[in-house]
């Protein structure tokens, strides 16, 4: 995000080929660059530099010692270096052979065969069958670390890469070494068990081990690398949306392994073990294969022909306001955009929502009043490189976007971020923060506006930033005096110093009061809470102190700075924008304002006019139907019935419905109220684009052919509206994706090519504490929206050149001495797990990840310490549900 | 031509009518093939254990031009991992040898069986079982050459009875 100015340069010579880099690369990296690969395995990018493998030596001519390993090795002004002299390969040579002696070399039964390192490299070193170190070999049997882990010690060259992503980019400090010399091995730290241990089986060791030590146990013996197809796409769990590499072997179409992939999406190699193990259920044998159509009260399997002529019968009777449409927040742009076109233009009706977590619609009040669109203003790239400050509020984040959470604590410990968190109890990010605000569960929106109030109090507001972007201050600033610090503690029970401290932090940046930049602003802080916790009554307020507190500080529209409520699902972003809420149109324009209607009629040439007024949300959707109002559903890949707080209201509405269609891949208890249940793709099986929670439009691939008569849900659609009479308007998403690119402002200019490019080039920027001081280049693909014709790569920081409509407006929201909620105001408690997304319709249905979650691998249950729990749905036992609400437990 | 050329010509027939014949009455006998012969590759069984020996490792399906040769694997408790099918589509195969040669745990030899000839080309589909029925009888052996050399050598069932 940020190019680093003022660095000095230095030149040197790589067999013979000049290069210029940044004074502190070292040799291995300066190589890179001018295509002169050295072997090596403990050097793994954005690691701290180890050398401990010693293979990845070089001779550098122009030093007294001259060989030298290049992974630690920092460049200087005319350095002389060759990487291929007989010297270098003799060494090379030596640390491979001594590496080969122990390793059994059992490559036919390795996972890692056709893809190990160490292969490579004897290969390239030249290393043949007799060994002049050889001895008996130590050995090691299989070994399970964990549900999702199994180490083969005697295959292992002892890099450490394990051990170290471990520590510095996910965390969690599950692996280290045990013993010393020849007895030296990875195992879980300080011995125990890894099922005991805060691993949170992300897979990243596995992913990064460059033999066949570490094993992923689901893929262990079922395939090999080189018969592997590998398609890129984006996950289908939560709204982080990290780019992953389906493995695909081709003679059983079936996916083997999920990896990450360097140079693609936000999250680089990282996954959770969502995404690293929730694959499962594509293959599930419960999947839909045919239609099912209701035949004397019971579901029977039936054609594609039935259903469909079933559904252009039924369906056009309920034209108008006894209609209702439940989007999916896991379908792709394209499905919701053509779901939303079908509801409302063919339909006739506005009664259109999705789950946008807990099964809660969409909410109207929020941050959308003031700043005109509830996106998340900040690129989490943008806010890794640039925030100085963090305030996580109420959200387990290492539950509910775990790859982001992950992150983070990288860029917090080597950038020295200060972090806040605010939330009713310990969270994992809590052990690395600066300052612990723990409330009375509920008390969110008294905190938020409190902090504000105080940092109005001490003035510490941007006086020149809020006059120039921020409407309705004066009766703002009023309206805060009646906060006063005991008052704020006394409602939310953090004490008085506590909360003077945080509010100083978050708006001085974490600079202190004299720390104030050039632009007479101090160094930009961000809030970050998942989408979730504003989903209950009154959780406006909480965004209304949020805005607050960032426009005080001058903290909107700036790098680094901002509020980011990051959508639960992995398309609640993407579902929004197509319009599948009650009130919006597509581009999150609203539907009340006739100019709207009226561009959108003319895109669609519609004859008749759009139904103006607003619809039922997803709430009184279901109660309208319990009521009889509303007489026909049509549900894509949502789940009502189990998502519902309460589902006996759900399933009372869904029974009384005269006809229900149900789109999804399994018969869900949704399904179980349908007239029609069709058959939909899984994410692997369909084309398409996803916007993730930072707004980043990214591209959806096929891999696998579809399973038995299932069809993408889009499809299903065409096909749906083909037979109600109308033209066949779409052949491919692409199409689609062209129709919305003209329609959704928001979305100008985004087309298949756009989002296929290799990625923009993203200079990231060096901490303090990091030891490694080379400036390092990532790829990373897919755009921001708001994107333009001449702009495809998008917006990562929104509002920089002003709001939507002029200026933002602040909210008052008045103190109420002892109106906090306290204990209880979530409800029953479901525990928010790491190993279960939304009503577990995909993820309970993945062995690997009901095996950690039932076993309480850590971030499942609270009695690991790590598991916060959260809303109430009493069926939800064992499906958890991951919006990141917070409970008392 | 003289007379004399004549009863030479008989006296070769009378001498080789008292031989016993080097023609085969095939398919009523089959003759002993070479050592070397490739006929269909098949899968040979660890007699010590009684299972195939394949470890699934997949070289023999990376080695071969026609992509003939298909299976998946699953972990196995002694040799790591094992094959669940296996299959070989006879129709494609070119006798070329490349998996024996690959194979790196001797789980697979080119046998003697050549007579794939029938009458549905679902019988050319070869599974596992068909294979190791086929394999079953042929073994390594460890044999010490006229030099002095030892040398592992495959035994054929023919072989084994001729013994």
């Amino acid at each position: 995000m940020t190019t680093e100015q003022n660095i000095d340069m230095v030149t040197l010579t790589i067999d013979g080929k000049e290069v210029t880099v940044p004074k502190g690369t070292f040799v291995l990296h300066a190589a890179k660059q001018v295509g002169v690969e050295i072997p090596n395995f403990c050097q793994y990018p954005d690691l701290r530099p180890f050398g401990a493998c010693r293979t990845c030596m070089v001779e550098i001519v122009t030093r007294r010692s001259t060989i030298d390993i290049s992974c630690s090795a920092p460049v200087s002004e005319g350095m002389q270096v060759f990487t291929r002299s007989q010297k270098v390969l003799d060494a090379q040579r030596f640390a491979v052979e001594a590496l080969l002696v122990d390793h059994p070399i059992d490559c036919p039964i390795c996972d890692a065969s056709g893809e190990c390192e160490l292969q490579n490299h004897a290969y390239y070193t030249n290393v043949r069958v007799n060994n002049p170190l050889a001895r008996p070999k130590m050995s090691w049997e299989y070994e399970t670390l964990s549900e999702s882990v199994m180490i083969k010690r005697d295959r292992c060259v002892l890099c450490g890469r394990c051990v170290r992503v471990c520590d510095e980019l996910v965390g969690a400090t599950a692996l280290a070494w045990a013993e010393r010399g020849f007895q030296s091995y990875i195992d879980g730290a300080f011995g125990q068990d890894l099922k005991d241990s805060p691993c949170v089986s992300c897979g990243l060791c596995i992913e990064v081990c460059p033999v066949g030590a570490l094993l992923n146990t689901s893929y262990h013996d079922t395939a090999r690398a080189w018969f592997l197809k590998r398609v890129q796409t984006i996950c289908t769990f939560c709204g982080v949306g990290c780019n992953m590499e389906l493995h695909v072997e081709e003679a059983t179409g079936q996916i083997k392994r999920i990896i990450g992939k360097q140079d693609s999406g936000m999250n680089g190699e990282q996954l959770c073990a969502r995404g690293f193990f929730g694959y499962e259920f594509v293959q599930g044998k419960d999947r839909l294969q045919t239609p099912l159509v209701r035949k004397n009260g019971e579901l029977v399997e039936s054609t594609w022909q039935e259903a469909l002529a079933l559904i252009a019968e039924r369906l056009p009777q309920y034209r108008g306001d006894s209609f209702a449409g439940i989007a999916g927040a896991h379908n792709t742009n394209e499905e919701n955009y053509l779901f939303n076109k079908f509801v409302r233009c063919v339909m006739g009706s506005n009664h259109i929502d999705h789950d946008a977590g807990v099964g809660q619609g969409v909410r109207q009040a929020g941050l959308r009043d003031v700043f005109g669109s509830d996106a998340p203003t900040n690129a989490f790239l943008d806010i890794f490189e640039n925030a100085r400050c963090v305030l996580i509020l109420g959200s387990n984040l290492s539950a509910t976007h775990p790859v982001f959470s992950y992150k983070l604590q990288t860029a917090i410990r080597r950038k020295g971020i200060k972090l806040i968190i605010a939330a009713p109890q310990a969270l994992p990010l809590s052990q690395i923060a600066d300052i612990n605000l723990q409330y009375r569960a509920g008390a969110e929106a008294d905190l938020l506006n409190g902090l504000a109030a105080l940092v109005a109090q001490r003035e510490l507001v941007a006086q020149e930033y809020v006059g120039d972007r921020v409407d309705g201050v004066d009766e703002w600033i009023q309206t805060a005096q009646t906060y006063t610090p005991e008052g704020i503690a006394a409602n939310t029970g953090v004490p008085v110093a506590l909360l003077e401290q945080a509010a100083e932090m978050y708006a001085t940046g974490g600079a202190g009061a004299d720390g104030r930049l050039d632009t007479g602003l101090f160094p930009p802080s961000t809030i970050v809470y998942s989408a979730g916790l504003t989903l209950r009554d009154g959780g406006e307020e909480i965004e209304y102190g949020a805005a607050a507190l960032a426009l005080l500080t001058g903290n909107v529209g700036r790098s680094g700075a901002g509020v980011n409520p990051l959508k639960v699902a992995n398309n609640g972003q993407g579902a929004l924008d197509m319009g599948c809420a009650p009130f919006l149109l597509p581009g999150e324009r609203p539907l009340e304002e006739p100019e709207f209607r009226r561009s959108l009629e003319q895109a669609w040439g519609l004859s008749n006019p759009l139904p103006s007024r607003p619809g039922l949300g997803l709430a009184a959707m279901l109660q309208a139907a319990r009521a009889g109002r509303i007489r026909a559903m049509y549900i894509m890949g949502s789940n009502p019935a189990q998502a519902h707080g309460n589902p006996q209201v759900a399933s009372e509405a869904l029974a009384n419905l005269e006809f229900l269609v149900v789109q999804d891949m399994f018969r869900t208890p949704t399904a179980e109220y349908a007239d029609v249940v069709l058959p939909a793709c899984s994410w692997a099986e369909k084309d398409g684009t996803y916007t993730s929670a930072e707004r980043r439009i990214q591209r959806v691939n096929k891999a696998l052919t579809n399973h038995g008569q299932s069809i993408p849900d889009w499809t299903i659609l065409v096909h749906v509206l083909e037979r109600m009479g109308f033209e066949r308007l779409y052949t491919s998403s692409d199409q689609i994706l062209a129709e919305i690119a003209s329609v959704v402002p928001q979305y100008g200019g985004v087309d298949r090519r756009t989002l296929e490019r290799p990625g923009t080039v993203v200079t990231l920027r060096p901490g303090k504490v990091y030891r490694n001081p080379s400036i390092d280049e990532v790829r990373r693909v897919g755009a921001h929206w708001p994107t333009t014709e001449n702009d495809p790569h998008g917006t990562p920081v929104l509002y920089a050149d002003g709001f939507p409509g002029g200026k933002a407006r602040l909210i008052p929201v008045p103190f109420r001495q002892g109106q906090s909620m306290g204990d209880g105001v979530y409800g029953g408690t479901v525990q928010v797990s790491l190993y279960h997304q939304g009503t577990g319709t995909m993820t309970s249905r993945c062995p690997t990840l009901v095996s950690l979650h039932e076993n309480g691998a850590a971030d499942s249950s609270p009695e690991r310490g790590r598991g916060v729990g959260m809303l109430q749905s009493p069926n939800l036992k064992q499906s958890g549900y991951s919006t990141g609400q917070l409970t008392d437990i | 031509m003289s007379l004399i050329d004549r009863f030479r010509g008989f006296y070769v027939t009378l001498g080789e009518g008292f031989k016993s014949p080097t023609t085969v009455q095939y398919p009523k006998e089959h003759r002993d093939m070479g050592h070397r012969f490739r006929g269909l590759p098949v899968l040979v069984t660890d007699v010590s254990t009684g299972e195939e020996k394949c470890t699934a490792c997949g070289l023999c399906a990376t080695a071969c031009p026609n992509n003939v040769i298909s299976m998946t694997s699953e972990p196995h408790a002694t040799k790591g991992r094992h094959p669940v099918t296996y299959t070989i589509q006879a129709p494609r195969c070119l006798f070329c040898g490349l998996c024996v040669e690959s194979c790196p745990v001797k789980a697979i030899q080119m046998s003697h069986v050549f007579e794939l000839a029938t009458t549905d080309r679902n019988n050319l589909l070869y599974d596992k079982e068909k294979l190791l029925e086929l394999g079953r009888g042929i073994y390594d052996e460890i044999e010490q050459t006229e030099s002095g050399a030892w040398l592992e050598v495959t035994r054929f069932p023919e072989e084994a009875v001729t013994r």
